[in-house]
């Protein structure tokens, strides 16, 4: 509860308000904005969009390995994989929106170190459905509410899913049983969801519930204390970008597409 | 010299998929192409067209996120009506899998006073489970139609 009274990225809302585009990036993820809407968010702590489309079945991975490399370099991944028919624009879409809110419930995690922005960055998947800023901040305080009122202790979200004996009556659902299958004391939350492709806070809000069923182990301790933070080439980006290098790696981008 | 026949289709085949992408683009391309991008809300405005419709959602019921909803108004905020509703689903799904019973839901009826509110659960292939939720006004719903352009909706909708 106190969770959902935290204001999320003040920036976020200012952004929105000048409809920036660029990207967004925090310790945990980044959110690409055009126009001022949420286009599209990543996280290390959630699977990709190529992970929950190709882990269904719905999508072979050279087809997603395909689309990267033929409409990666003109930022058209998704309408390449909707008009090559590999995917229905419905999935498309409903798997994009899932992976959005997914990422972006991490990014804007309270408290998760400073928030910059860089404009005029857009992301290669190109555009599918812009989700205006605001709708994307009430659903990561959904969330997190959600996950407080199921089972109040954030510790089992990080540490490694441990099952606890049975004997109490408490039996698991058929998503949960896929879980607890990979639970093997090794294994984080975030780590389970990428193996089963499924979006990392779908994953979180069944460990919670199997914690509150008596399933799984609610650690004692504050576990592992953050999450994967970013990699430094995308958190660590400079103030001032090399624009001259940039444009030659155009130039010869383009010479040679 | 096994792989050099294999190499010029692979090259012919990408060169045709972006000769073919190339020459839609220059014959207007958002016109074309933006209907298949536009499919949930496509599939929830359908929704609305039914008889006595109040408004309609579709939700991950894991999450309980609305991933579209249309309608609604202010008697009826459908965010809320789908985060709640996903308890729904999920104690009846939970109810069956009790009994052993190897079945699928299709849909869910809830009849209230003056509203039919229907759950229908989407056979996807997707790993995490969706409904369509739709309210209707009973007193002008004809509720086998509407069940029956539900069922259209999903399969239109194919996910």
């Amino acid at each position: 509860m106190t969770a959902a009274a935290t204001p999320v990225s003040p920036m976020l809302v200012r952004l929105a308000e000048e409809r920036a585009t660029g990207v967004l990036v925090r310790d945990h993820g980044a959110l690409y904005l055009a126009d001022g809407h949420v286009v599209h968010a990543e996280s290390p702590a959630a699977p990709g969009l190529d992970v929950l489309l190709t882990a269904g079945g719905q999508l072979a991975p050279e087809g997603w390995q395909e689309a990267v490399a033929s409409a990666g370099a003109r930022r058209e991944v998704a309408r390449f994989l909707v008009d090559s028919g590999q995917v229905t624009g419905g999935a498309l879409e409903i798997c994009h929106l899932g992976a959005l809110h997914d990422a972006a419930f991490f990014t804007l995690a309270p408290g998760s170190g400073p928030t910059r922005f860089r404009y005029g960055v857009a992301h290669w998947i190109g555009t599918v459905r812009p989700v205006p800023a605001a709708a994307v901040v009430r659903e990561a305080r959904r969330r997190r509410g959600l996950l407080d009122s199921v089972w109040p202790h954030p510790e089992v979200d990080t540490a490694p899913l441990r099952r606890r004996a049975p004997g109490h009556g408490a039996t698991a659902t058929r998503r949960q049983r896929a879980l607890l299958e990979l639970a093997d004391g090794v294994r984080t939350p975030s780590a389970i969801a990428r193996a089963v492709g499924r979006p990392a806070f779908n994953t979180l809000i069944e460990v919670r519930r199997m914690a509150a069923a008596g399933l799984v182990e609610t650690p004692s301790e504050p576990a592992a204390p953050t999450p994967a933070p970013l990699p430094d080439w995308v958190a660590g980006f400079p103030a001032d970008p090399d624009i001259a290098l940039l444009r030659r790696l155009r130039d010869a981008l383009e010479a040679s597409l | 010299m096994a792989a050099a026949p294999a190499d010029p289709p692979a090259q012919n085949r990408t060169g045709t998929t972006r000769n073919r992408t190339t020459t839609r683009t220059t014959t207007n391309r958002r016109k074309e192409r933006a209907p298949a991008m536009a499919n949930t809300e496509t599939a929830l405005k359908e929704a609305t067209t039914i008889e006595g419709a109040i408004g309609a959602a579709l939700v991950d019921y894991t999450s309980g996120m609305a991933l579209g909803t249309i309608g609604g108004g202010k008697d009826l905020d459908l965010t809320v009506a789908a985060a709640g509703n996903t308890d729904v689903v999920r104690a009846k799904v939970r109810t069956m899998e009790h009994l052993g019973l190897k079945d699928e839901i299709e849909d869910i009826l809830i009849t209230l006073g003056s509203q039919y509110h229907l759950i229908r659960l989407m056979k996807s292939r997707n790993a995490n489970g969706l409904f369509l939720y739709l309210a209707l006004d009973k007193e002008r719903a004809n509720l086998a139609m509407a069940r029956h352009q539900l069922k259209k909706i999903e399969a239109d909708l194919e996910v």
